[in-house]
């Protein structure tokens, strides 16, 4: 009896302080008292999704991912009103076994990857702390090459875990936390509005394919700042997959303050763009030790244009042919893509059909930009109408040598026929482009100068080239110029 | 009766996670101004990072503190109306001092400090206070002429009978608030550092740091070694949207030299700031032992400062690709004891001691400036020259200086630059009020390489001087015409 009366005083007592938390709003739901273990063996994403359903429907509150475990789980998805915490010290680990992957991040098309951490048509959703999550990408890999994993051959669908797939938010905030070590796409966000990453470390390993940092996809008014990305693929990614047309354009994209690296291209806009990619500006960032700095790649019939990229150091070399680029720290095309053979081809074009189009990449600007790479800057198209009205003002390139691969190549992958187009190596090569504006800029090279460097300005089948203001000579002085 | 059991596990799940958070008050923290907190806020810092890591939470109130070592995964939070004060007791620090390296001052006590960790943030909207003490004194007076720049500053005070006597220094215990040293992943939010007695922020040695939403203050008058935020050796540096408005430099980057090790500056991203500053806005320099690379500052205030942009490069480091851009300068002169001219920007390479080589200064560019300034704009490759330098579109007002001792002379002043261009640059003078001691719109000297593009500026209002001024110059291009030595 006694004991009785102390339980329910002390209950009443736990009452009021719920009561209290509940005032203030600040309900939270620590995945440890779901059944989570920590251990980095077992399986929390029972645990980890019962928290997160209980805090959705209780209106709204913190999951707690609490300091000093390491919670291994399989695939789990966020809801509306949670604010997802990683304590300093937590860390949340995929699990490394692909079974447990089964929903595809592109519906229908099985055959680039699954999704760990998920959410469909949520809102007021974020994720906070400055603890840990991991995609443990490595154990999903084949052999280790030189700079990149072999992919482990995949039949009918491809295992491997996109980290995060929002699909169809609002009001997405991801801040502080470090996320590491993608298998696949790290942060996917598919027809989003209203979103803002701030202030993240994006470490993926530097050697897996297909790691992208941040892919924006058929999203709007997203504002990306303060983060740091290492990612093999490409750091932060513009696009529109076909797979998710019914989201509409990309548009309303700032991004500055942000230092990255990649093996493929830290800035990009496409290649999957199958409706309107544009108002988008790029500013105040580092691009460090990569393989392209800023591409706008476009392979598909949607449009790219109004973009501003601006007061950025780029810095760039050569890679293995594993990734697409030739260094170019600068890279403006369009082309149409290989008539459909390869494995994810029957999802790149159009529904019935086995080749696309291309559409046009007009209004960009690039200003105040110092780069330095193997190569120097292309704009290429497949005809003069697809790419025009480029600006580069104070624009610098230098162009030294800093591998041992051979330069003298621009690359066009992915597109019809040859994906490679061999010349020259020149400041600004342009290919077939209209209304180019190249002023205030300047070209210069290294001491080591192979024979296949060339001009400050090559160009071929340009329409409408204006030049002024332009310092730098051709690499060899001597030799008759363009 | 299922109901009732749902709502008590939820009770008991909030219950379980108040506890969890490392409280200092737990620890026997007291919001008390005479009781020393700070061995309670060490326990909370240690027993959360034995555990793992978390949050320190200091709810609000006024603690007095003396050191405190964050560690690895901890985040010190600072809830809205907390402060933590500086105890002034020189006892309350202890006595292994954090080694900076300052060409001043080798040693320092440190409020808040942090080496080798990883995964620390301070964060809140809450305050650190430094309670700092200075107090004035008379410097001797100068009897002999010197050449160095104090030296002839401090004659021209004599010459316009203007007080260069007047000096402040720091009152022992000067802990700088913040130093982290030789860590990585570091985070810095919203937080308030007021009155430091040295460098309020400190970041030595760091890789990837994050700084955002901040706000720095020690007095204009008299805060002598309190500098904002330095940045001394960091790589992959973020900062944005934060108010700094001290008495020395408030945005320093360094690159300091301890037990011959300097390590570099480099990646360092910086936007939506605002810099008020009776020394230097913005500076690299002066400690400058290895190089600094890869540095962006785009949409920027410089407000009420001696000194716009700095860079004053002496140990032998190399500056190369550094991008001003989207920035407004107002400048103004100070009291004579601090350095700076009201200049929108100077740089310069010197060496600090004779013989040793000199640093280097190139790949600089400056796109999109306004700059009201009391003096110009200044680039003086002294010991070395500084190469490849672009201005565009910087528009220079001169303004009448609010002292009585006049330094300012031209406009832009360029001597010993390699590759200098100017596009669609200009230089008003004011006419309503204007100074004597003005001369050209642009002064050059020892140029090669000089290009000017849609360039303007008349003669001083006082007609003493050309508008234009080149000496010793080659390879000169106006307009598209190459032109010779026009004086």
């Amino acid at each position: 009896m006694k004991k009785s009366v102390f339980v329910i005083i002390s209950l009443l007592l736990l009452g009021l302080t719920a009561c209290n938390f509940q005032k203030k709003g600040n309900l939270t739901f620590n995945v440890l008292d779901y059944g989570a273990k920590g251990d980095s063996v077992t399986d929390d994403s029972n645990a980890f999704q019962k928290a997160i359903d209980e805090c959705s429907e209780a209106g709204g509150g913190r999951v707690l991912i609490p300091a000093g475990h390491v919670f291994m789980t399989g695939p789990f998805n966020l809801k509306s009103y949670v604010d997802f915490h990683v304590e300093a010290n937590a860390k949340v680990l995929a699990n490394p076994d692909e079974a447990v992957y089964t929903k595809s991040a592109f519906l229908a098309n099985r055959g680039e990857g699954m999704i760990w951490i998920g959410g469909e048509n949520i809102e007021q959703v974020s994720i906070t702390g400055r603890g840990e999550i991991n995609g443990n990408g490595v154990s999903f890999m084949g052999k280790e090459l030189l700079d990149s994993y072999e992919l482990k051959p995949v039949d009918k669908f491809d295992p491997r875990p996109h980290l995060l797939t929002l699909v169809g938010g609002q009001n997405i905030r991801i801040e502080n936390v470090s996320i590491k070590n993608s298998a696949y796409w790290t942060i996917h966000l598919v027809g989003c509005d209203d979103v803002v990453i701030k202030g993240i470390t994006l470490l993926n390993n530097l050697k897996v394919r297909n790691g992208d940092g941040i892919d924006i996809d058929h999203s709007k008014n997203v504002r990306i700042s303060d983060c740091y990305i290492e990612s093999g693929d490409d750091c932060i990614c513009l696009k529109n997959r076909r797979e998710y047309a019914k989201y509409g354009p990309c548009e309303n994209i700032t991004v500055t303050n942000c230092t990255m690296t990649s093996r493929s291209c830290a800035i990009k806009v496409g290649s999957e763009n199958m409706d309107r990619i544009s108002y988008a500006t790029f500013s105040n960032c580092i691009i460090r030790a990569s393989n392209r700095g800023i591409g706008i790649q476009n392979r598909d019939e949607g449009t790219i244009n109004n973009i501003v990229f601006s007061n950025m150091v780029i810095d760039c070399k050569f890679f293995s042919d594993v990734w697409w680029g030739k260094a170019e720290p600068i890279y403006v095309t369009a082309y149409r893509r290989a008539p459909g053979n390869h494995k994810d081809a029957g999802w790149r074009f159009p529904r019935g059909k086995r080749e696309g189009k291309v559409g046009e990449v007009r209004n960009i600007f690039f200003s105040n930009i110092k780069c330095e790479s193997e190569n120097g800057i292309f704009v290429g198209a497949e005809s003069n109408d697809k790419v025009r009205n480029i600006y580069f003002d104070q624009v610098d390139v230098l162009i030294v040598k800093r591998t041992t691969y051979p330069g003298g190549t621009f690359d066009k992958r992915p597109c019809i026929g040859d994906g490679f187009i061999k010349g020259n190596t020149s400041g600004f090569f342009l290919d077939q482009v209209s209304n180019i504006t190249i002023r205030n800029s300047s070209v210069n090279w290294g001491d080591t100068r192979p024979m296949y460097f060339a001009h400050a300005v090559h160009k071929q089948n340009v329409t409408g080239l204006v030049i002024s203001d332009l310092s730098g000579e051709s690499a060899f002085v001597d030799k008759p110029t363009n | 009766m299922n109901k009732f059991f749902t709502t008590l596990s939820l009770f008991i799940v909030s219950v379980t996670l108040a506890a969890k958070s490392y409280n200092i008050k737990d620890f026997g923290a007291i919001a008390d101004t005479t009781i020393l907190s700070s061995p309670f806020i060490q326990k909370a810092v240690n027993e959360c990072a034995a555990n793992g890591g978390g949050v320190v939470f200091v709810p609000a109130g006024n603690y007095l503190c003396g050191s405190i070592f964050l560690k690895s995964n901890v985040e010190l939070h600072l809830e809205a109306g907390s402060t933590l004060f500086a105890s002034r007791r020189s006892s309350d620090y202890p006595k292994a001092k954090v080694r900076v390296g300052a060409s001043d001052a080798d040693h320092v006590d440190v409020l808040i400090a942090a080496v080798n960790a990883e995964n620390i943030s301070i964060t809140g909207t809450g305050s650190l206070n430094g309670q700092a003490v200075r107090e004035s004194f008379r410097r001797e007076p100068q009897l002999a002429l010197t050449d160095s720049v104090t030296g002839r500053e401090i004659a021209n005070a004599i010459k316009y009978g203007v007080d260069y006597q007047t000096k402040f220094r720091k009152v022992p215990p000067c802990p700088g608030l913040i130093n982290f040293t030789n860590c990585k992943n570091v985070h810095i939010e919203n937080i308030q550092v007021i009155e430091s007695s040295f460098w309020s922020v400190h970041l030595q040695w760091c890789d990837r740091v994050f700084v955002d939403g901040i706000y720095i203050y020690s007095a204009p008058s008299n805060g002598v070694n309190a500098d904002g935020l330095d940045i001394d050796g960091c790589s992959n540096v973020m900062v944005s949207n934060s108010v700094i408005n001290t008495g020395d430099d408030a945005l320093c980057l360094k690159t300091t030299l301890q037990d011959q090790v300097s390590k570099p500056c480099e990646n360092v991203t910086v936007t939506n700031c605002i810099f008020t500053s009776s020394s230097a806005a913005i500076k690299l320099g002066t400690e400058s032992f290895s190089d600094f690379r890869n540095i962006t500052i785009s949409n920027c205030i410089v407000k009420d400062a001696n000194r716009g942009i700095n860079m004053i490069i002496l140990d032998g480091g190399v500056v190369s690709n550094v991008l001003f851009s989207n920035i407004v300068i107002n400048t103004v002169r100070k009291a004579t004891f601090w350095w700076g001219n009201g200049d929108a920007v100077w740089i310069t390479i010197q060496t600090r001691k004779k013989g040793k080589p000199a640093g280097k200064i190139e790949n600089v560019s400056f796109n999109h400036v306004i700059a009201h300034s009391q003096s110009g704009v200044r680039i003086e490759g002294f010991d070395n020259v500084v190469s490849n330098v672009r201005f565009n579109d910087f528009q220079l007002f001169m303004d009448p200086e609010n002292a009585k001792d006049k330094r300012s002379r031209n406009g832009f002043l360029f001597n010993g630059v390699a590759k200098l261009l100017m596009n669609d640059c200009a230089v008003n003078w004011n006419t309503s009020q204007s100074e004597d001691v003005w001369e050209s719109a642009y002064y050059f000297e020892n140029v090669n390489g000089l290009t000017l593009n849609r360039t303007l500026g008349e003669q001083a209002p006082n007609k003493k001087y050309p508008a234009i001024k080149i000496k010793k110059s080659t390879n000169i291009m106006i307009d598209g015409k190459k032109t010779e030595v026009i004086n």
